[in-house]
């Protein structure tokens, strides 16, 4: 009873429309409070709250059950620490496959390869994770599996990473692979520490290439990002990777977008909470980037991900390739239950600036790339091939 | 030369000194007394009948630049021989004044209606002008003749009118016993208004002056009587108060009325140091932290303030570094490592007490439509008076909280424009510091838009000497606005 009483007592404070789309939701609560008192079961219990949830109409509004917290959280099993392996990982076709082995890191050099399949994690199968991900349809929660599959895989230093992976013949292999700490350690407000990493390089096709895990640390991470579009003012485009990439502070997707518009008054979107309504303004930069712009997205990337890209998309500035993103761009929050299950519920509502609602819908790339594990065997990045390819291609878009 | 002094106290906003020239010594024992100057005018101007005979008077009004192409006051005022009047304002801002049933009143769109009480209603029911030339034995019993000065080129005697908390001064002519000139001074020696005859007009057997020159401060302009007319009114409708002040009147007489906005903005100004406190204000130095109480981060700050228009701001955000916004006077800027230097309108004084600045504290009238008080509400234990102020353009509103024991303003609650768009703003002064004879505020809660911050000033220097050149735009603020003229204002 308690924790129905805080599921509706939150969705009434906080909902970003203070009348509930016109609902009465008192009298949802009365009509509710008998049938939960009567509940015979927490599933009974959840089936109610998801469907007294439900009249809201609206997505991210969730009871997570409190077993399925269990191989999510990072106590029990999953290791401590955050020294990188160098692997990052994608969902494909239900499988945990290594997307990316970052070049010189301790997983390349112990042989892991992208397009290997993930198996087991510190003596810990994955299959549960992936259990979950097929139960949990939406792309915000195949996010919060992924990064929980990329939480596991990082650790403390001292401790190698036992990793049983199954190679391109589907053989079983274990690899003992080291961490070591990878980018900067960065505070920010009560988020958790984070690693933020940071790399920029010109591609062999001429484009630019800048890619970077979280929207945070900008004292050091926006003089970088500069330095890197100035360094490609004579290529052809740039190539922004955010694939993976789950946001982060909220103002940095307008700093980025300034240095790619050079027209005042340009915003990338709203975000309307209940007593105001926020424009992401652009404040374009004293130099500004014109060449062509791709952004790379996937089903990791999510929040500060999505206003950037889907604002710059509507604006017609950025081209975007990969996946649908997460559809998680708002300040939503996740809270404990009495009864141990999760509620998720958002603060405000956001819309780009063509009016496109982000949440629940996420971002749909222009050109759907869908990565492969046989691609990624091979060596290829589909995604980042098919930005490079529109590149240089000089008819445009 | 008739009484309007009360009504254009409230006309115009100069109220600077005007020093009365000294031409001639007196010689006390040559002096007359007061009543042979004051009775002698009556006489030269129609006579005791004449001025007695009539029972009310309208007159309009008009005040204009020297050069007569600009229309500075229009009004209308219609008095009656109980003593009641009212005084219509057109312009510069429309209002009205009067007494009433003994009852002293006045109403602007400013700050609505007022009773007026103490020395203020004192006055009022004083300049009664109808009467006053012909009743100055009742009016001012105790005046007195103090010199022979020229005016004008003409001898003329200085005669005091007492009692009055603004001492009223008047100049008769020794050659024909006409009202030469009229002074209003200040307890403190400062001419607030004078009034010199320039031309007379005869009317019903009266001898009245047409135009006079009008000085208040460095303000000069032409009075004309466009019209005056006698014993035309329609009593007591035409000199009866607005229902607005009787609807309030009533409120008073039930004991819920609450107090006049513009008295509960006043006291604030008194209570925190003093409109000359305030007038005193120059420069700001303010350091301190920022707290932001949901996030666990503490910020530095510093804000710099010149007081002619620059000031430069920092805030040093962990993992968000330094935001800094600033002007030179004719740029204004901001830069921060996220969104990068740019340059911004300028920031302007909206009224709505989102800045300490003595402008926008004592200058409120100028920079605000309306003040209302709208109820008395108990905030954190404090009984406060919330005032409603509507922002010149009429689009902004604040409201403010006024605590009923201190005087001091509680809270602000404002929408802010940003260039992200209006974010709801609630400050809440909860502590003050006695600085430069001004109670500063030290300790401020701040809700934006939902989030808390809490902002302890440790340091508060108030007229120090500031190195001019924090004021000095950033090479890359002065580039941005080399290449946009735009931004230059």
């Amino acid at each position: 009873m308690d924790s129905f009483e805080q599921v509706w007592r939150t969705v009434r404070d906080r909902h970003p429309d203070p009348k509930l789309n016109g609902l009465d939701w008192q009298a949802i609560h009365d009509i509710t409070k008998p049938r939960i008192a009567k509940a015979q079961s927490l599933d009974e219990v959840r089936a109610i709250l998801s469907e007294m949830l439900s009249r809201l109409s609206a997505s991210h509004y969730a009871i997570i059950p409190g077993d399925l917290y269990k191989p999510l959280s990072d106590s029990g099993t999953a290791p401590d620490g955050d020294a990188s392996s160098g692997i990052t990982p994608m969902l494909i076709d239900g499988k945990a496959v290594v997307g990316r082995v970052e070049p010189g890191s301790p997983a390349a050099r112990a042989g892991v390869k992208p397009g290997m399949v993930l198996d087991s994690i510190g003596g810990d199968s994955v299959a549960p994770l992936l259990e979950l991900s097929g139960k949990l349809k939406d792309q915000e929660s195949q996010r919060i599996v992924q990064r929980s599959v990329s939480r596991r895989l990082n650790g403390p230093a001292a401790e190698p990473l036992q990793l049983d992976v199954l190679d391109e013949n589907g053989a079983k292999k274990h690899l003992e692979v080291e961490r070591q700490p990878e980018g900067k350690l960065v505070t920010f407000g009560n988020l958790p520490q984070q690693r933020v990493t940071f790399e920029a390089r010109a591609l062999a096709s001429g484009a630019g290439y800048i890619r970077f895990n979280e929207f945070l640390d900008p004292v050091s991470m926006m003089p970088r990002f500069e330095a890197a579009v100035k360094s490609f003012a004579k290529s052809p485009g740039i190539v922004l990777d955010l694939r993976g990439n789950p946001g982060g502070i909220g103002i940095m997707a307008m700093g980025i977008a300034g240095f790619f518009i050079h027209q005042s008054g340009l915003k990338l979107g709203e975000m309307k909470m209940r007593d105001a309504t926020l424009k992401f303004v652009i404040f374009p930069r004293p130099e500004t980037y014109a060449g062509k712009l791709a952004i790379l997205v996937d089903a990791g990337s999510a929040s500060t991900t999505e206003i950037l890209a889907q604002g710059l998309q509507d604006l017609g500035r950025a081209r975007i390739f990969g996946t649908r993103t997460a559809g998680a761009a708002l300040p939503s929050d996740i809270v404990r239950l009495p009864d141990g299950d999760g509620f998720q519920y958002a603060q405000a509502s956001y819309t780009s600036d063509k009016g496109k609602v982000l949440e629940g819908n996420g971002v749909t790339p222009d050109v759907e790339v869908r990565q492969t594990e046989g691609a990624l065997l091979a060596g290829h990045d589909l995604v980042l091939e098919a930005a490079e390819n529109w590149i240089s291609t000089p008819a445009g878009r | 030369m008739k009484q309007r002094k009360t009504g254009f106290r409230r006309l115009l906003a100069a109220s600077l000194l005007f020093a009365a020239g000294t031409l001639a010594a007196a010689r006390p024992n040559e002096l007359p007394p007061a009543k042979a100057v004051l009775d002698r005018y009556v006489t030269v101007t129609g006579g005791d009948a004449a001025w007695h005979s009539r029972r009310t008077e309208h007159e309009e009004i008009e005040g204009r630049s020297l050069d007569g192409k600009d229309v500075l006051l229009r009004a209308g005022i219609s008095l009656t021989r109980q003593g009641d009047f009212i005084s219509n304002v057109q312009l510069p801002e429309a209002g009205s004044e009067g007494v009433y049933k003994g009852v002293a009143w006045s109403w602007t769109p400013l700050s609505g209606p007022r009773i007026r009480k103490g020395p203020d209603r004192d006055e009022a029911l004083r300049a009664r002008r109808m009467l006053e030339e012909a009743d100055w034995h009742s009016l001012y019993p105790k005046s007195r003749v103090e010199a022979i000065e020229t005016i004008n080129g003409k001898p003329c005697y200085r005669v005091a009118l007492l009692p009055s908390p603004e001492q009223k001064t008047e100049w008769f002519d020794l050659a024909t016993g006409l009202l030469e000139k009229r002074s209003l001074v200040s307890s403190g020696g400062a001419v607030l208004e004078s009034y010199t005859v320039e031309t007379w007009r005869v009317q019903d057997g009266l001898r009245q002056p047409a135009t006079l020159l009008a000085e208040r401060g460095d303000l000069r302009y032409r009075l004309s009587i466009l019209r005056v007319s006698y014993n035309d009114l329609h009593l007591p409708d035409d000199v009866r108060y607005p229902a607005p002040v009787e609807s309030y009147l009533n409120e008073q007489r039930a004991g819920v009325a609450l107090p006049n906005a513009e008295d509960l903005i006043e006291r604030h100004i008194f209570e925190s140091g003093g409109a000359t406190a305030y007038e005193r204000l120059k420069t700001q130095r303010i350091t301190g932290t920022l707290n932001f109480l949901s996030r666990n981060m503490q910020a530095r700050t510093e804000t710099l303030s010149s007081g002619d228009g620059r000031y430069y701001q920092w805030v040093d955000i962990p993992g968000l570094g330094r935001q800094e916004e600033g002007s030179d006077g004719r740029v204004a800027w901001e830069r921060s490592p996220v969104l990068g230097p740019r340059a911004k309108p300028r920031r302007n004084l909206t009224g709505l007490g989102l800045t300490m600045d003595a402008a926008e504290v004592i200058g409120w009238r100028y920079l605000v439509r309306e003040v209302r008080t709208e109820a008395i509400e108990k905030l954190d234990g404090h009984d406060c008076y919330r005032v409603r102020v509507s922002s010149r353009n009429g689009s902004q509103t604040a409201l403010r909280w006024y605590d009923r024991k201190t005087g001091l303003l509680y809270r602000t609650s404002v929408s802010a424009k940003t260039a992200m768009g209006d974010v709801p703003t609630v400050l809440t002064y909860q502590a003050w510091r006695e600085v430069e004879g001004l109670k500063w505020p030290v300790q401020i809660h701040m809700a934006v838009s939902g989030q808390e911050l809490l902002f302890t000033a440790d340091d508060v220097q108030l007229n120090s000497r500031l190195d001019d050149t924090v004021f000095d735009l950033p090479d890359e603020i002065r580039k941005l606005a080399a290449d946009d003229p735009a931004a230059q204002q």
